[in-house]
Order: structure tokens, then sequence, then C-alpha cells
């Protein structure tokens, strides 16, 4: 059963792949007007605008374009910056690493935030704690992460001198790389973190008034028994998809809490080629973004089908 | 048929709807709050020329960078401009930008929405794939792809941010709608031998509307939260268009010695935004039943 599941599972994400990958390749030649010209710019000579009409490969019919697109993907070849002429694959994957430092220790904080606040505002619902903390998690929905940044950035880095203004310090596991990490991350982690405040403190409700609740309480169980054997493990699993969804998130996030930092990740790599219109590369970091977030849904879904049962038979 | 009794039946019915609205709104402190920063920025909105003391674009010789004081509130940026009257004016654009973007997610999303329930088969498998490869990706990221592609500004941060919204309302009008459409009262209808046409737009469309309510206050919310990112970045609004993500922008310059630059503008987002989200989450209250005992 697991495993027809898995498969069916595979089976969808192939197809999405695909249609991701032709929605990124006709981005260039959505373009208004020539796009050679529109990336070469207006003073470009004639000469220019061939070689890089020819470098994209417009001048072929266009599902040759396509198939060799596809099968270049296959290959690990993404074509050539137009602005640096280094190969987009190489672009990208020196870094790839940062980004994925930066939303995964984004995730982490906002789950160790978010979690436990969603919990503690549904056991004491309705008093004043609450009302607080609902306020709380409602700003980190709220907040525009590109202020907050430079907010924090004009406290603890300008005014208080006590954490670095931006860019990366090195491995995470030496003081420069922790203490460079701490404002880009809860930068990122604050959306995230209300999201799984709000999330959890509603499920939470929702369990405490499930009949096997009463039954604990009325078989005389501890409260505190109650909340972390019964409730939370409950919460848990239903928070399982929330945290695969909201690691997309992050990865949407990073593009702009790594412009803010000045982090050297593909978040901020993409803005500088979408306004330096370096279309090839563009395309690239798209396909990875997009690659990468329809598999951590694909990976949530199999521990999903794992840990949940039901779902395997729908 | 014209009919002036009917019309004021009608006109009273929604009179009531708005009543009952308001007084289980009027129950939660939250949703006040919400509907009271909405209103307020509304009316700066609208009156934006009366209340702002400067020309938002006005440049003051010699008055560069001032910290906020009597005369200049919120102190003024690198030309000399007046960053109050630019943040009143900005709340045009903000309100503006949202109302746009959910106007788009409205006028394609919930006849697509409409359609994929209440007809199904290839009709609803079709709309729904093409749903499930927009949801496929994270929003920001589709709305910097469409940029990227139709080019900056803020016209076009709209189309971006717009497009996207099309889905999420698809979604949530067809799920309605194949619950409504096995009720009886649809049963009777299409028994009356009435039409489609008329039975989707005069008896399912009036009840997937708490729904559609419920999300649009909530997508005004988010539209003012992605387009300023876009202008953040420098795809959006661009100058001297007074928008409170631009505006922010400038700021980081000036972010040592001047501040408020960028703090005044990105705390009109933030309330802007954290309005309309207490009050989306209250209108979510009052109109869903269901929900009311969750909170």
């Amino acid at each position: 059963m697991v495993l027809r599941y898995f498969i069916k599972r595979l089976l969808y994400f192939f197809p999405v792949i695909l249609m991701v990958s032709f929605l990124v390749f006709i981005m260039i030649r959505l373009i208004p007007g020539d796009p050679a010209r529109t990336i070469a710019g207006i003073m470009a000579s004639e000469e220019d605008v061939e070689r890089i009409r020819i470098q994209l490969g417009l001048k072929e019919p266009i599902h040759i374009q396509f198939i060799k697109w596809v099968s270049n993907i296959l290959k690990g070849d993404l074509g050539i910056s137009i602005r640096t002429n280094r190969p987009v694959t190489l672009e990208i994957f020196s870094r790839l690493p940062n980004t994925i430092e930066l939303t995964i220790v984004g995730l982490f904080i906002a789950i160790i935030i978010g979690i436990p606040i969603g919990i503690f505002a549904a056991i004491k619902r309705g008093e004043l704690s609450d009302t607080l903390l609902s306020i709380f998690a409602l700003s980190g929905v709220s907040i525009p992460v590109f202020w907050m940044g430079l907010v924090l950035i004009y406290v603890f880095s300008l005014s208080l001198g006590i954490l670095p203004v931006g860019e990366r310090g090195g491995p995470l596991w030496t003081i420069e790389g922790l203490s460079h990490i701490i404002l880009p991350s809860i930068t990122i982690a604050a959306p995230s973190a209300g999201v799984f405040a709000r999330i959890t403190r509603s499920s939470m409700i929702e369990v405490l008034e499930q009949e096997y609740i009463r039954t604990a309480k009325a078989k005389g169980l501890k409260m505190n028994i109650i909340i972390f054997r019964h409730c939370i493990r409950n919460v848990l699993v239903q928070l399982i998809t929330i945290i695969g969804m909201q690691f997309g998130y992050l990865l949407g996030g990073a593009i702009v809490t790594e412009t803010v930092f000045a982090w050297p990740g593909i978040g901020r790599l993409l803005v500088d080629a979408i306004i330096s219109r370096d279309y090839p590369l563009v395309q690239g970091i798209v396909l990875v973004y997009s690659i990468l977030f329809i598999s951590i849904n694909l990976f949530i879904d199999l521990i999903y089908g794992i840990i949940d049962p039901r779902i395997r038979y729908e | 048929m014209f009919n002036i009794t009917s019309l004021s039946t009608k006109l009273t019915d929604y009179f009531f709807a708005l009543r009952d609205l308001w007084n289980v709104l009027k129950r939660k402190r939250s949703s006040k709050i919400g509907l009271s920063i909405v209103g307020f920025l509304s009316i700066i909105a609208l009156f934006a020329p009366i209340i702002a003391p400067y020309d938002p674009n006005e440049q003051l010789l010699g008055k560069a960078l001032l910290p906020p004081s009597l005369e200049h509130p919120m102190g003024t940026d690198h030309l000399g401009r007046d960053i109050f009257s630019r943040v009143v004016y900005g709340s045009r654009i903000s309100l503006t930008v949202g109302l746009l973007v959910i106007f788009i997610g409205l006028l394609f999303g919930v006849p697509l929405g409409l359609i994929a329930g209440y007809y199904g088969g290839w009709k609803d498998n079709l709309i729904m794939r093409i749903v499930d490869i927009l949801f496929a990706l994270p929003d920001f990221l589709l709305a910097l792809f469409v940029v990227s592609i139709i080019g900056r500004g803020l016209e076009n941060a709209i189309l971006a941010v717009g497009i996207f919204s099309i889905p999420i309302y698809a979604r949530l009008v067809r799920g309605s709608v194949l619950y409504i459409r096995e009720l009886e009262f649809i049963e009777g209808a299409k028994a009356l031998g009435l039409n489609s046409f008329r039975i989707i737009f005069k008896h399912i469309l009036p009840n997937v509307l708490p729904p559609i309510i419920v999300l649009s206050t909530l997508q005004i919310a988010d539209a003012i939260l992605v387009a300023s990112a876009l202008s953040f970045l420098g795809l959006g609004a661009q100058p001297p268009t007074p928008e409170w993500g631009a505006m922010v922008s400038t700021g980081r310059y000036y972010l040592r010695t001047a501040p408020w630059v960028s703090v005044f503008p990105g705390m009109a987002i933030f309330l802007a935004v954290i309005g309309l989200n207490l009050l989306g989450d209250g209108l979510r209250e009052a109109l869903d039943p269901r929900l009311r005992r969750l909170t």
C-alpha cells in the first residue's frame, strides 16, 4: 500500500516538473519585442545581438528549441550567464548552499518560536496571555520582511554594534559564521513563526475538544500529561504539511532577506539577474527554485503517507 | 424588469445582513481594531490632498534628511521631500494595489471556480490542473518571474500579483460550490427547469460570497505585502512614486544617519497589513459560525 502511494506521488511529480520547465522555457520567448535585442540593450551592435540570438538558440524552430532545452537540463547544462560569461549551473551551485543554510536555520527558528507559542496560547485560550501571543503571531504574518531586516540592522548593528550588518561570515560552527546568520535568519523566520503559531493554536484547540481528550480527563490524567502525550502528537502530524509549505515560503522570503543582508545566495542572485536582464541566469534560478520547492513538497507528502495511513487511501 | 418593491426589499435585506455582520464584528475587540485601522487608512487615502501638508514630490531646498519635527512629523528624505506627506499619499497607492489585485483575482478566479465546481468533468480537470501548477510554486517567486518577463513597474507588479490570486479564488470557490451543489434547494431549482446560468448566478454565487469576502480581505493584505516587496527590490513602483516599499528602499542608504526615511513607510505597511488581517480574521469568524468556537 505504501509503495503504491509512493509510486502515485512520484508519477505526479514528473509532469509538474515538466510543466514548470516548459513555463520557464517559454518565458524568454514571451518577452515583448525581440528578446535578443532586449537582452543586449539599445546600445548593442547588430553583431552582439546576433551573437546572443545564436547563444540562446533562438534561430531554430520552437519545438527543437524545447527538446534541446530539456535535454540540456538533463545533462546539467543551463546555458551561459550573459553578464559573467560563466556557466549558469556554476553560478547557481556556488551560491545554492548559502540559501539552503539560511532557509533551514530560518525554518528551525520559526518552529522553535512558533509552535510553543501556539500550544501555550491554546492552553491559555481566552486569557490575556492568549490575546498577547495571538497579536504577536499576527504581527509576524503582517510584518514586511525587508523592513524588519532594516530595523534589526539599525538596532543591533548600527546602534548597539553587537551584530554584523550583513554578508555571510563563514561556516555555522564558527562564531563569525553564527553571528552573521542571526539577524537574517530571524528576519526570514518571522512570517513562518507567525503561521506556525496560528495554526498550532487552532489545531490544538480543535484537538482539546476531541472525545478522547475528554476521556483522558475523565479518567483523571493530569493536564500536563494530556497535553504532552495526547494533544501535541496529534497537532504535530497536522503541522508536517504546513512545515513543508513554509519551507517553500522561506525560499521565497530568502529573495528579499538576502537582498537586505547582502547574503550571497541564489535569491539575491535572482534579483540581480532580473535587473541586469541576464535571462539565462533568471531561467536557471527559477527552474532550480521550482524543482527544490516541488521536491520538498513531494518529500513531505511521502513522510505524511508513512505517518498517517488514511492519506494513502484517498 | 425594474420593480421598485423588489428593489427596496433587496436593499432592506442587504441592510439587515450588514447589521448582523456588524453585530458579530463589534463583539470582538480585535475585529473592531482591524476595522478601525482599515477605516482610518481609507479616510487618509481619500482625503490625502487635504491631510498632507506638502506635495509628496516637492523637494524643499536645503532641507534634506531632517529628523522628525513639528514641521515635518516624519522627517524629510535625501531630496528634502516631506516623508509624512509621502506616506499619506502612499496609502492611496497601496490600497489601490490591493483592490486591483483582488479585482483581477475575482474577475477570473470566481467564474473559473464556479465552472469547475458546478460542471465537473473535463472542465473541472483542466482548470484544476492549471491551478495545481500555479500552486506548485511559491507565489513570490512567480510574481518575480512574471515581472522579469513583462518588465518592471507598478502596473506590471499589480498584474503579476493579480494573476497569482486567480488560482486561490478558483480553488476556494470550487470547494464551496462542490458542497452547495448537492444541497436540496439546488436540486429544487434544477427540478423547476431553471437554466444552469441562472442557478449558478442567482442561487450558488450568493452562497459562496461569505468565504469570498473573507479571502478578499486577506488577499488585499497579502497583495500589499508582496507588491511593496517587489517595489523594495526595485521591480515595482519606480521613483519618484511615493510607494511605501520603494520609500523603505530609498532609506536603506541613509539607515545610519537618517533611519526615519525607512522606518515610517515600513510602519505604514505593517499597520495596513495587520489591520486587514485582523479584519479578515474577524469576518471569517462572523461569516463562518463553525469557526467561531475555535477562537
